[in-house]
């Protein structure tokens, strides 16, 4: 354990010596979400925590590029696996300490919302009122909250990816950078799309209709007892399950690399 | 467009009635003046649909919509008929008295009219047990020993859940009797008789085999013999493959069903103006024809006069269908009602709808390709049917002008007192639905809670939901509390069922699928191991890696019951497709337990492996969750659901 935290803690010191302006902007952005959030829609904060967690990895990554700590992985007594765990650890941490802090302020803003809700926000769960009756089983309320943990495993699957990535291939000042890093985000939805585009085509959208049928009702069912609770337990784990897949390949992929 | 048109008829009718409602002593009333139910003087009504008729948006329309086509009549006399779009779009086949559609679920009602001339008869005892009338051991999976009685089945009370598997036959030859149909699709008693009410088909073409029986005549031939003949009714199929009426069949054959999707259009007037609307988009489904095993259920087809015939013997005082006259007022007295009060919930079989003026009785219907609709008062003789080819397009827009508004503000008055449903906060489910076997994780996912539900109080255990104080809802519910200690909210022959103990059973289902979508990523992860020469495998790694593919097939299984049912054009799973899923579901269930005792050695085992004991504990855990959850929803159950 000792090993671990040390070899964070050099994580963190060759992060404090990254360019100013990039952690100016990267902070900046976060806090931008965040007074959004409470100054209009709660929920509106879950954008700083996708911020925080697309711009940490590739963050961290290049800072041991720019200060050469890589080869302090060389010097200090270690081995792959413990430096793999550790970043993932270092950023999976902080990623998650973060959202559960906006969570926590996105509930405590939930409270005041008649304060300083907006109207489009109020009409629409005014829409949602009048249709909520029997055979219906999803409250707004509920909805929102999973949406914010659903973004939260999002973007933690996105997180686990850009580490996989550095781990097999190693750093690149293309292929990390944050511009790159957003690049690739949409590239690769536009490639999701392009794929389920194409099945659709070739075999029919029918075939993908049942699927999304039950997961659509899966969603649903999960989404309606406790405010939606059970529904972020079951994305927060899913998060945490492809992390920790991630970080098994990348073990495999880094022992494996010839540095 | 049409809509549109519908729209402005609706509120010209309502304009209509609110004038006419009014207590103005300039607009006193002349009692000679035919009224309808609503309030509003017939003439008008008429006038102003007939208007809409001429209009020449809606004379265009005709042309290129799906047919949808309507009755009102008053005692004998039919007051409007309105035949409006095409029976074959394509064709430019303009819908008329001759044309021909499925009448759905109002089949059921002749059912229950053959029962109650048969109980009239003295040949049938509405409640003695039914397997009086049956053939020894006719059920195979009956539950609860308490007798099924005729009214039960009438009022939807069996107590048996939604049939699982098809009972349609793309060949006649291939067709068998009613009773060997009803012996192979025999769903599931999931709840006790006469006390849930749960709709079922299987138990209304049971109630037609009893017919047969007790008769000693074809289902088909008796329905001819007591109901199209007496009515004078020749345009009318009941029997499968309509081999029994080979005039429908050719008319019907001529009826092609559509499917209606609605866009958003917009339009540039010559002054520059853009004037949005709805525009509506017919997609052909073909005939739609389907051989019905279970045909007393569904299976009549016919022209709307025909329709309108039927619907006008219940509103004659001569009973046409009836010896007596008693007959006919017991059918429409109610056989079920909300708590204590008198307000019937269903009567023998027939719908009952409360609107603020009168009640009417009737039964909609549905079938692959057509929706049809039939409603009447007894009381004041006014009648309103309605067929249509489109299952999007229901034929009731002419009722809210005959019978007023579909609110039930009178039962709870200007100032209503607000019902506690507190005591009943929970998780409710269908009773329609598959509360057993192989389809029983379907019960789970339809789930909702009754928190947050406004209810106004009719009476005591009685409400109706309602929105705000402008929007009433025009559902009454009853509560009810079955033996087996669960709540229940009744609707007509609908019931919302209590399901205890909800979020730890959905957490499971959750859990099987989530466990399935793991051992995905697992397998990914052991094969990139075994590359890498890095793989420690735990104890049985075999049989553990086996129990890994059984929970991806085991879901994937689960899904294919939704994928069969979604993209075929049946209304269940055959036979065949249901016992090889189950049998699937079988292996893996085995698979899973084989890995579930490999996963507890491997954990009580002294064999020292990099994070071991979590690995061991992790693949106990999964496979415990998923062989509990395929017990416990009954996912290999193929032979009783």
């Amino acid at each position: 354990m000792k090993k671990m935290i040390d070899l964070m803690r050099v994580d963190l010191i060759s992060a404090k010596g990254r360019n100013k302006a990039r952690v100016f902007v990267m902070l900046l952005l976060t806090a931008m979400f965040v007074v959004m959030g409470l100054l209009t829609e709660a929920i509106f904060m879950v954008f700083s925590i996708v911020v925080l967690g697309v711009m940490l990895v590739p963050f961290i990554t290049m800072a041991e590029k720019t200060h050469n700590a890589g080869k302090i992985f060389s010097v200090i007594p270690t081995d792959r696996k413990s430096i793999v765990i550790s970043r993932f650890a270092l950023t999976t941490g902080i990623y998650t300490v973060f959202s559960a802090i906006i969570f926590i302020l996105y509930l405590i803003m939930e409270k005041f919302s008649e304060f300083h809700g907006i109207t489009i926000s109020k009409d629409v769960r005014d829409v949602y009122e009048v249709s909520h009756g029997f055979g219906t089983g999803v409250q707004m309320k509920a909805l929102e909250n999973s949406m914010f943990w659903l973004v939260f495993a999002v973007t933690l699957i996105v997180m686990a990816g850009q580490h996989r990535r550095y781990f097999k291939k190693g750093i690149s000042s293309k292929s990390n950078s944050l511009l790159i890093s957003f690049l690739k985000i949409l590239g690769g939805i536009a490639l999701f799309y392009a794929i389920a585009a194409v099945i659709i085509l070739i075999f029919n959208v029918d075939i993908l209709k049942p699927v999304l049928i039950v997961l659509l009702n899966m969603i649903m069912a999960l989404a309606a007892p406790m405010n939606g609770l059970l529904l972020s337990i079951v994305l927060i784990f899913i998060g945490f399950g492809f992390t920790l897949y991630q970080l098994v390949c990348s073990v495999v992929d880094y022992e494996a690399r010839e540095l | 467009m049409k809509g549109f048109l519908r729209s402005t008829a609706a509120f010209i009718a309502a304009a209509v009635l609110t004038i006419c409602t009014q207590p103005f002593s300039a607009f006193a009333e002349d009692e000679d003046v035919l009224k309808f139910p609503s309030g509003a003087t017939v003439s008008s009504v008429i006038n102003g649909w007939k208007k809409i008729d001429a209009h020449p948006d809606i004379i265009k329309m005709n042309n290129t919509s799906s047919a949808n086509v309507s009755l009102v009549f008053h005692g004998d006399e039919i007051l409007y008929t309105r035949y409006y779009g095409c029976t074959n779009i394509g064709e430019h086949e303009l819908a008329d008295e001759n044309s021909v559609f499925e009448w759905g679920s109002i089949s059921k009602t002749f059912t229950w009219v053959s029962i109650m001339q048969l109980w009239e008869q003295g040949k049938i005892d509405l409640d003695a047990d039914i397997r009086t009338y049956l053939p020894d051991n006719f059920f195979r999976h009956l539950k609860y020993d308490a007798p099924i009685t005729l009214t039960d089945i009438m009022n939807h009370k069996g107590g048996w859940c939604e049939k699982f598997y098809d009972s349609t036959s793309e060949d006649m030859a291939e067709m068998p009797s009613l009773e060997e149909a009803l012996r192979n699709t025999e769903p599931a008693q999931t709840y006790r008789p006469g006390e849930v009410a749960s709709y079922s088909n299987w138990a209304a073409a049971l109630a037609g085999l009893i017919v047969q029986r007790v008769s000693g005549m074809d289902y088909v031939e008796y329905v001819h013999k007591n109901i199209f003949e007496p009515l004078g009714m020749e345009h009318t199929s009941a029997g499968p493959d309509f081999t029994d009426n080979p005039w429908v069949r050719e008319q019907r054959m001529k009826t092609m069903c559509y499917e209606l999707s609605l866009h958003q259009s917009y339009k540039e007037n010559e002054d520059g103006t853009i004037e949005d609307g709805v525009r509506e988009e017919y997609k052909s489904k073909g005939t739609c024809m389907f051989n019905d095993q279970l045909y007393p259920c569904g299976a009549i087809t016919g022209t709307l006069g025909d329709l309108a015939t039927y619907a006008q013997a219940f509103v004659n005082d001569d009973h046409p269908l009836f010896q007596n006259a008693e007959t006919q007022q017991k059918l429409l007295s109610g056989s079920s009602f909300y708590g204590n009060t008198d307000i019937p919930c269903f009567s023998y079989g027939f719908d009952v709808k409360e609107y603020n003026y009168t009640r009417t009785f009737g039964h909609t219907g549905a079938t692959f390709g057509c929706v049809a609709n039939m409603e009447f008062d007894p009381v004041s003789k006014f009648g309103v049917v309605g067929l249509s080819n489109t299952r999007d397009d229901f034929p009731n827009s002419l009722c809210s002008s005959v019978f007023g508004r579909l609110k039930t503000k009178n039962y709870i008055g200007e100032n209503y007192e607000k019902a506690d449903l507190t005591p009943y906060s929970g998780y409710y489910s269908d009773t329609r639905t598959h509360a057993a076997g192989m389809g029983r994780f379907i019960l789970y996912m339809d789930a909702f809670s009754i928190d947050g539900i406004n209810a106004a109080k009719v009476a005591d255990d009685v409400f109706l939901e309602y929105h705000s104080e402008d929007y009433y809802d025009d559902t009454i519910y009853g509560i009810v509390e079955n033996s087996d200690g669960r709540r229940g909210f009744v609707n007509s022959c609908s019931e919302y069922l209590e399901i205890k103990h909800y979020v730890p059973k959905l957490c499971l289902l959750a859990g099987f699928m989530l466990c399935g979508v793991a051992s995905l990523f697992i397998l990914l992860a052991k094969r990139k191991l075994n590359n890498a020469h890095k793989a420690a495998p735990l104890s049985f790694a075999r049989i553990i890696t086996a129990g890994q593919f059984a929970k991806i097939i085991s879901l994937a299984a689960m899904i294919s019951i939704v994928a069969i049912r979604v993209n075929g054009d049946n209304d269940g799973l055959t036979k065949t497709e249901g016992t090889v899923i189950g049998v699937i579901q079988i292996i893996c269930l085995a698979l899973c337990g084989l890995a579930l005792l490999a996963a507890a050695y491997s954990f009580i085992s002294k064999k020292k492996l990099p994070y071991g004991r979590i690995r061991s504990l992790s693949c106990f855990a999964g496979n415990l969750i998923t062989v509990s959850a395929m017990i416990f929803f009954e996912m290999y159950n193929f032979w009783c659901c």
